[in-house]
């Protein structure tokens, strides 16, 4: 079938899986052990406000009642009121969007390109200790974590380097001050419209730290995986045959072998987009970024209860479709699953 | 070891026969792996020649497959290695004349170092030293190009030039695909199933051949020149349309009545099958342009530009026509993005010429064929493609490695006939690997037989079967369940099995590895390592008590 | 007539015929035990995680300082003797990991730290392994309508990132380990019963299987003694890894405050701790996360090792 076809069907199978998130916070809105309304509109409201806020909130409806109206809202964007900051929570989600946005990119964008290559480098070469190297480091990778590697960073980067007066890097949020005005909210690609070199430059450091703190377990997951792949296919037959042929090396290994084995590497990627999703919320937190995942961190201190569920579904959104991207690159890349082969 | 190989294959008589393509001696390949050291070929020769089918006959473990792997250097090298041995690819037979010569005299200091035969072809190189600097100086010195000549012959000779096994990496991915193919067992997974059958036997054109790919790409540019000036678009009808059209009188793009060839063409083509409306010509969906006439069939972006494109091209390629190490060429070529687009031209050629391949093997519809993936073929379908692919570059020598044994009969018959086929048009030599008795006698001219890593008897077709000399392959043949002929009274007989097992190649026994096995095992079979040698003319075993002439085995 | 006389004992009588009877068997572990060895990293691991639980039991001998547990609101929790007077001391004989914002002794609540990681790993590895497996066994072997409910439901709770899953459960149920706990098996039991249905379906439809079943093997007993058994291996590995990676999330949880109440010593509350004295006090984040890593690290050197040696293919 065409290509086409396939996303469709995929983004029509996503539907009952949103249906279903939407379930799922709609539910932890109703775990919630306390009067929302008394929560939002604090102890020393008058009852009968609350009670307004009840009916405004349909909170003693029956449960199926509840759950539409919340699908309504939902379905018109709406996602409530934010308990920390008193304004709509889309309001302060699309705010913060950019800034969490930018951060995830740079992070991917540096680990997803060094995990593959560096996986490619260690199946294939000979020299075990390499090898070893490169599985060590994948495997550290993941028992590091990401809130400590952002202090630990900080730290060095600061006592350490100040040291020999290195402690060049800046520590904290996106610029030292606020940039006069933004196109996009990408601070970097701003810069670059307004063809404003130094800040771009300082955005570019403000990013280093923390998207090397969020990038790099996914490095580690990366390799790791692009590594099992290659070390699987090469043991192919099909790489027999194309050295049989007189491939060069090379090709067999980056053009061969290495189609065959972006299955799995591709299916990770997905995952790790989820995981430096989540990430984020720890990152930003220590570097005071100020993105969404800052935002969810004072929503969960503060019980900000609409907005932490907010969060969750926008959350899913990107998640998932990270995930339907991932599909459509495997479609596009294994002509099997397109056309429907054994 | 090294008078006997000599005398093998002199007594194979090499002047009145075609030349060898292949000739193998003393090869040694061992696997270390961390239970220990297996050996897995140890010690074989072999002699193949232009025009002849020699197949090699074993069981699993007989050593076979790695031998023939070993032949182009295939052999995965952290655990295995070829410890020893020679293998000659293509020598003209002036120079292995000539090696003999010089073989003579280095046997001679080999002697006198105490050793009995020859490693490899660098130890000869070695000892040879003093001639082969004189011959190099004789090169550099020679006064005509005949004096010349006739010094490179006597150089290569003395320095084993023609030896797979002391080439560069560089030089056997040249005889890989090249002037030795190799077909191996299962078609299902030793294809790349992400890339398009035509892609992939472009591949090996593309490798060996692109001198010649270039040269089709340039007229393929000139004869889209040409075409342009006429029309600019043409149109893919169906073959159904096209016969509906001209029938009519309508000849489509006013093509003139008088080409008639291509109108009986069309009459046999089936009804849906798409043609080019200028020329008639068969042009499938995976051609932008007509690949007879040269005219576009599809919606061109660039159209305007299309001529100048095209004559840029056609710079470009007199450029990489002339000098293979351009630096424009290599710079454009660094460039991965660019590079796919330069080169787009010579995979068309490629494929173009992947197509004509694949009809060659007898696939039908071959230009649908070459647009799909591997996995939407069938088995025999694969072969073929896979055969196709190996002889895309004409080799010498075809090594097949048991290719028929996970098909189905009727379709194994078919690719066997196939490969005759091959082999008369282009007097290819073949290697056959395989256990299927059956095969071997109706396909091979000549036969070795393996065991345990040694080929124990090697003849022709008809004295293996019928003058059966090794204790071995006499249990072979009479291991056959047999089916017709006999019938009632072969329901009598007990099925034959050769007592024992395979021996296991980490400790194999000592002396004749077949012995705890031969049911005519004397004592020296224990002991000594019977040698390779001539029993009757060029039918050769290696048994110290081989079967008589028209007498029961043992 | 002269006989040789043996004299076994009833005891060695039996081991003996043990011994022969489960020859193949034996002879199967003596070579997993030989490439466990064989595998520098997984020892390493065994190793890293042997210490851990050592020093999580031994944490009452080893450390310099014990806490005091106090009853409130139904909610035991941990209370450590301050020493204002020796705040912010940087790592020393006296104290291994120097001393906190109150004078408390760091190393003893990493210590004691140990012990609150491998409780709550336990408590969510094993229940999520059990229910996702249990429910993966189910929708793999029941197929139809029951296998599509039962993986929609995977799919949706998959669909989340774990994390964020967790801490808005966590959020919502209010800060306790508790909660934490229960939060993470919700989080965790999916992926097992993805694997566990992709290994079953695999499982399924081997031949050993059917063989089985045409001896008229009931439903239950396929799955447990013949499927189960079979995919077991994916669990064992997948679990092991788990337990660290559960331990590094709950931290996660403790540093965001969603845990454990400040003051405990749990190690992500000690880390978000260290964050607000950041430069004063370096070693008080930098130790607990180091205790983190090595814990984990070690379970995943152990999962890793554990996968080498149960993968078939790359058994000789």
């Amino acid at each position: 079938m065409k290509l086409w076809e396939y996303v469709v069907r995929r983004l029509l199978a996503l539907i009952p899986v949103l249906v279903g998130v939407t379930l799922i916070t709609f539910i932890l809105w109703k775990a919630i052990p306390v009067d929302p309304a008394r929560a939002f509109l604090g102890p020393k409201a008058p009852q009968s406000l609350v009670d307004q806020y009840h009916r405004l909130w349909h909170l003693d409806d029956p449960l199926p009642n509840q759950y539409l109206y919340y699908m309504g809202n939902l379905l018109r964007g709406d996602l409530g009121v934010s308990f920390v900051y008193k304004i709509p929570v889309t309001d302060v989600l699309f705010a913060r969007i950019p800034a969490t946005l930018e951060l995830t990119l740079y992070a991917m964008a540096f680990a997803i390109p060094v995990g593959i290559y560096l996986g490619i480098r260690s199946a294939t070469s000979r020299n075990r200790w390499t090898d070893h190297a490169a599985r060590f480091v994948a495997i550290l990778g993941v028992a590091i974590p990401v809130y400590w590697l952002g202090i630990m960073l900080k730290i060095f980067f600061h006592e350490g380097l100040a040291t020999i007066h290195l402690d060049v890097l800046p520590l904290d949020g996106r610029l030292d001050s606020a940039p006069t005005s933004t196109i996009t909210g990408f601070y970097t690609l701003d810069a670059i419209l307004h063809l404003d070199p130094g800040t771009f430059v300082a955005a570019l450091a403000h990013l280093i730290l923390p998207a090397f703190a969020l990038g790099f377990a996914q490095l580690a997951i990366i390799l790791r995986i692009t590594r099992s792949g290659m070390l699987e296919v090469l043991g192919q037959d099909y790489v027999r045959t194309a050295r049989a042929k007189g491939v060069p090396e090379k090709d067999v290994v980056f053009t061969h072998a290495f189609r065959n084995a972006t299955s799995a590497t591709l299916t990770v990627s997905g995952l790790t987009v989820g995981s430096a999703l989540a990430g984020d919320v720890y990152v930003e937190t220590i570097f005071r970024w100020n993105g969404i995942g800052q935002y969810f961190f004072q929503a969960a201190s503060t019980g900000g209860f609409t907005d932490l569920l907010g969060y969750v579904l926008l959350i899913t959104v990107f998640y998932v479709a990270a995930n339907l991207i991932v599909d459509v690159l495997y479609a596009t890349l294994d002509p099997q699953v397109r056309l429907g082969g054994s | 070891m090294a008078s006997a190989t000599s005398s093998t294959h002199a007594s194979a008589g090499d002047s009145t026969e075609s030349p060898a393509v292949l000739r193998v001696e003393g090869l040694r390949t061992y696997f270390h792996t961390y239970e220990g050291v297996v050996k897995a070929v140890e010690g074989i020769d072999l002699v193949v020649r232009a025009g002849e089918t020699v197949g090699l006959v074993g069981e699993t473990g007989s050593g076979k497959s790695v031998t023939a792997l070993s032949i182009l250097r295939l052999v995965p090298t952290p655990p295995g290695k070829i410890e020893a041995g020679r293998v000659f690819v293509n020598e003209p037979p002036e120079v292995h004349e000539l090696r003999r010569e010089y073989e003579a005299i280095a046997f001679e200091r080999l002697r006198k170092r105490g050793k009995e035969s020859f490693t490899s072809s660098a130890e000869v190189k070695e000892l040879l030293g003093p001639e082969i600097e004189d011959l190099r100086m004789q090169v550099v010195n020679a006064t005509s190009e005949t004096k010349k000549a006739q010094a490179n012959r006597r150089l290569a000779a003395a320095t084993s030039a023609y030896d797979v096994l002391m080439k560069s990496e560089e030089e056997v991915r040249e005889i890989r695909g090249n002037a030795v193919a190799m077909i191996f067992q299962e078609p299902m997974t030793a294809l790349n199933p992400v890339f398009t059958v035509g892609t992939q036997i472009a591949e090996t054109l593309i490798l060996h051949k692109k001198d010649d790919l270039i040269r089709g790409v340039l007229q393929t540019i000139d004869r889209q020149l040409q075409a342009r000036g006429k029309r600019r678009r043409a149109r893919r009808l169906s073959a159904q349309e096209a016969r509906e059209q001209v029938s009519h009188g309508r000849s489509p793009e006013n093509l003139p009545r008088s080409e008639r060839a291509g109108f009986d063409a069309l009459q046999s083509m089936r009804p849906d099958q798409e043609v080019c409306s200028a020329c008639l010509a068969p042009a499938g969906s995976i051609w932008a342009w007509c690949p007879s006439c040269g005219t576009r069939l599809e919606f061109d972006l660039l159209s305007p530009l299309r001529s100048r494109l095209m004559r840029l091209e056609r710079r470009l390629y007199e450029r990489m026509l002339a000098n293979p190490a351009d630096e424009l060429v290599d710079f454009l070529d660094s460039v991965r993005i660019v590079r796919r687009l330069v080169r787009s031209r010579l995979w068309d050629e490629g494929v173009r010429l992947a197509v004509e391949r694949l009809s060659d093997v007898k696939i039908s519809e071959p230009e649908r064929i070459a647009g799909q993936y591997p996995f939407e073929l069938s088995g025999g379908m694969r072969q073929r493609a896979m055969i196709a692919m190996m002889m895309a570059c004409s080799p010498n020598l075809l090594i097949a490695d048991e290719p028929t044994t996970a098909l189905d009969v009727t379709v194994e018959a078919q690719i066997l006939k196939l490969m005759k086929e091959l082999q008369t048009r282009t007097n290819m030599a073949i290697l056959l690997i395989t256990h299927d008795l059956g095969v071997v006698a109706e396909v091979c001219d000549r036969v070795g037989v393996m065991y345990a890593g040694n080929v124990v008897e090697f003849g022709t077709a008809d004295e293996i079967f019928h003058r059966t000399l090794h204790p071995y392959t006499d249990g072979l043949m009479r291991s056959i369940p047999r089916f017709l002929g006999q019938v009632a009274a072969d329901r009598k007989r007990e099925l034959y099995i050769i007592r024992g097992t395979v021996p296991n190649l980490l400790h194999p026994p000592s002396g004749c590895r077949f012995h705890p096995r031969c049911p005519r095992a004397l004592d020296i079979c224990a002991t000594v390592v019977p040698p390779l040698e001539p029993m009757e003319g060029g039918h050769l075993a290696a048994c110290h008590n081989p079967i008589p002439r028209g007498g029961t085995p043992g | 007539m002269a006989r040789a006389v043996v004299v076994e004992t009833e005891t060695e009588n039996l081991v003996r015929r043990f011994l022969e009877e489960h020859a193949a068997r034996i002879a199967e572990l003596k070579y997993s035990l030989f490439l466990f060895r064989k595998n520098r990293l997984a020892v390493v691991g065994l190793v890293l995680l042997l210490t851990t639980v050592a020093l999580a039991f031994l944490a009452p001998f080893l450390a310099l300082q014990q806490p005091s547990y106090v009853l409130i609101n139904g909610e035991e929790q941990q209370r450590w003797a301050q020493d204002l007077g020796a705040t912010f001391l940087s790592p020393s004989s006296a104290h291994p990991f120097g001393t906190d914002n109150l004078g408390v002794d760091w190393y003893s609540k990493v210590l004691f730290g140990a012990g609150t990681a491998l409780q709550v790993g336990l408590l969510v590895v094993i229940p999520a392994s059990v229910l996702g497996s249990l429910l993966g066994l189910i929708a793999g072997y029941k197929g139809g309508l029951v296998e599509e409910i039962v993986m929609r439901i995977t799919d949706i709770f998959l669909s989340v990132p774990g994390l964020v899953l967790a801490i808005a459960i966590t959020a919502v149920l209010g800060r306790s380990i508790v909660h934490v706990v229960y939060a993470l098996i919700i989080t965790w039991w999916p992926w097992y019963t993805r694997i566990v249905r992709g290994q079953v379906l695999s499982i399924k439809e081997r031949q050993f299987v059917e063989s089985a079943r045409s001896i008229g093997a009931s439903p239950a007993r396929l799955m447990l003694r013949h499927i189960l058994p079979n995919s077991a291996s994916p669990i064992i590995v997948q679990g092991s890894m788990d337990f660290g990676y559960v331990i590094l999330t709950a931290a996660g949880l403790g540093f965001l405050g969603l845990g454990a109440p400040p003051g405990t010593a749990e190690w992500g509350v000690m880390i978000f701790e260290g964050l607000n004295y950041l430069f004063q006090a370096p070693w008080m984040a930098t130790f607990p996360g180091l205790a983190i890593v090595l814990a984990v690290l070690g379970f995943n050197l152990l999962g890793d090792g554990l996968r080498d040696i149960l993968d078939p293919r790359l058994r000789r």
